[in-house]
């Protein structure tokens, strides 16, 4: 019984100059191009899904990104629904965790001239009589 | 930055120390002479990243540089993310009053390079504006540190930058036992104990006006808003920066200056200007919040919203 001839990979130990069979470039430059596709698509796949996920976490860290509608009707609906303002960013600390109230636990309390007005971390007064002291005096004006 | 450091005497500091950023004039004052030079450093470098990062005149800044980038994800600092949070917050406790998305109406305006080379008189605008309310074009994420500003839309931070400069100066400020006034173009906020009887703070219209009354301000911050030097005209039209989001054209009010005392710069210069631009409505509106400010009319006469007293003050 004789063994049926089979296709036989070349001998790459035979003499002669080595030639490479004409079908195996093409097939590794076909699966280099494929496997640079899928790559790409991967990329391309990956991609999208962290741009989704940011503007999802984006829209819902802005509150369904703000007001779809231009501002306009926005102030209307406002008052025509006569809403109350909401105080959270004028109540709150509006610069980040530390304040600058922070230094306020060390303010020596100070006998006021004037009734004294308070809220959270403001206080101010008004001189009964003139202040002719220059060293800490500002201005506050229009910019 | 054009720096005018403390006039120096005998090594000794005289107050306050100015320096010119942001368009306008910066003030340092402390309790403790011997401690401004290292205040003023501090209160420089943050100036500094402010306006690197929120300019919409230096074609170098963070902000420039991301508006170029409209329509995709970008690495944003936190500092900027920060902002535009904060931002965001003061649209939405202000109805829509205080809006970044003015830009275009602005510069439509005429308002389109740095005050000090904005010329008095010009032609009028040559396109129309686009209308505010552009908040639905803007995705940001601070945690990851990612914004998207979609469909060339452009912020100006004009309206709380020098606030938030002040509040930023002060808070990151190494901890010391003296008190510290930074005051940006007429923003201003302490920390620390403060003077006897406390900051003297004077109320005027613009930098060479007559002071036209005076508080002591002991802790919390202070602004006022109006029409102030930032006016032109444009094809005759007088104009000026504060836009009314509304319409995106400047706005129309009764007020000559409003001045409003709150916790945070911040808090205070959107307060101010958010009451200037409501008119009428403006002190009520104050009050609502719980703060106190001061409205001056053009021809002179005086209101007052929450704790500010109620009689005339006159100048000191």
């Amino acid at each position: 019984m004789t063994t049926p001839n089979r296709p036989t990979r070349p001998d790459w130990n035979q003499s002669g100059p080595k030639r490479v069979p004409a079908h195996v470039g093409p097939t590794q430059r076909e699966l280099l191009t494929r496997k640079i596709r899928t790559l790409r698509r991967l990329i391309i796949t990956a991609s999208f899904i962290g741009t989704a996920t940011f503007a999802t976490l984006a829209a819902r860290h802005t509150t369904a990104t703000a007001h779809p509608t231009p501002q306009t009707a926005v102030i209307q609906q406002a008052t025509s629904t006569a809403q109350t303002p909401s105080a959270s960013f004028f109540s709150g600390q509006a610069t980040g965790d530390s304040s600058i109230g922070t230094g306020t636990s060390t303010t020596q309390p100070v006998t006021p001239t004037a009734p004294t007005a308070t809220s959270p971390s403001t206080s101010f007064t008004f001189p009964t009589s003139p202040v002719t002291s220059s060293r800490y005096r500002t201005r506050t004006v229009s910019s | 930055m054009e720096s005018v450091m403390p006039t120096t005497v005998d090594e000794g500091i005289l107050e306050p120390a100015r320096f010119a950023a942001l368009g306008t004039t910066i003030e340092v004052i402390t309790t403790d002479p011997a401690r401004l030079a290292d205040v003023v450093r501090h209160v420089q470098g943050c100036i500094a990243d402010i306006d690197r990062t929120f300019s919409r005149f230096r074609s170098d800044s963070e902000l420039i540089r991301l508006e170029r980038s409209s329509g995709r994800p970008q690495r944003a600092s936190g500092l900027f993310l920060e902002l535009l949070d904060l931002s965001y917050r003061a649209f939405e406790s202000t109805d829509g009053w205080f809006d970044l998305t003015i830009r275009d109406a602005l510069e439509a305006s005429g308002y389109d390079r740095s005050i000090e080379w904005l010329e008095v008189e010009g032609p009028g605008p040559a396109r129309l504006a686009r209308p505010a309310g552009q908040w639905h074009l803007i995705n940001y994420d601070r945690d990851r540190g990612l914004i998207e500003l979609r469909d060339g839309v452009r912020l100006d931070f004009g309206g709380i930058g020098k606030g938030f400069a002040v509040d930023y100066a002060l808070r990151t400020l190494p901890s010391g036992s003296s008190g510290v006034l930074v005051n940006a173009g007429g923003d201003l906020a302490v920390r620390g104990p403060a003077p006897e009887g406390g900051w003297i703070c004077e109320v005027a219209a613009t930098e060479n006006s007559a002071t036209e009354e005076t508080i002591l301000l002991r802790e919390g911050a202070i602004a006022t808003s109006g029409l102030g030097r930032r006016q032109w005209l444009r094809d005759g039209r007088p104009l000026h920066h504060l836009i009314d989001p509304r319409t995106g054209e400047p706005g129309e009010s009764p007020w000559r200056i409003v001045t409003v005392v709150a916790r945070s710069c911040v808090a205070a210069e959107v307060a101010a200007k958010v009451a200037w631009l409501r008119g009428t409505e403006g002190p009520d509106w104050l009050e609502s919040l719980g703060l106190s400010g001061r409205f001056a009319t053009i021809d002179g006469r005086v209101q007052v919203a929450g704790s500010w007293p109620r009689q005339e003050q006159g100048g000191n």
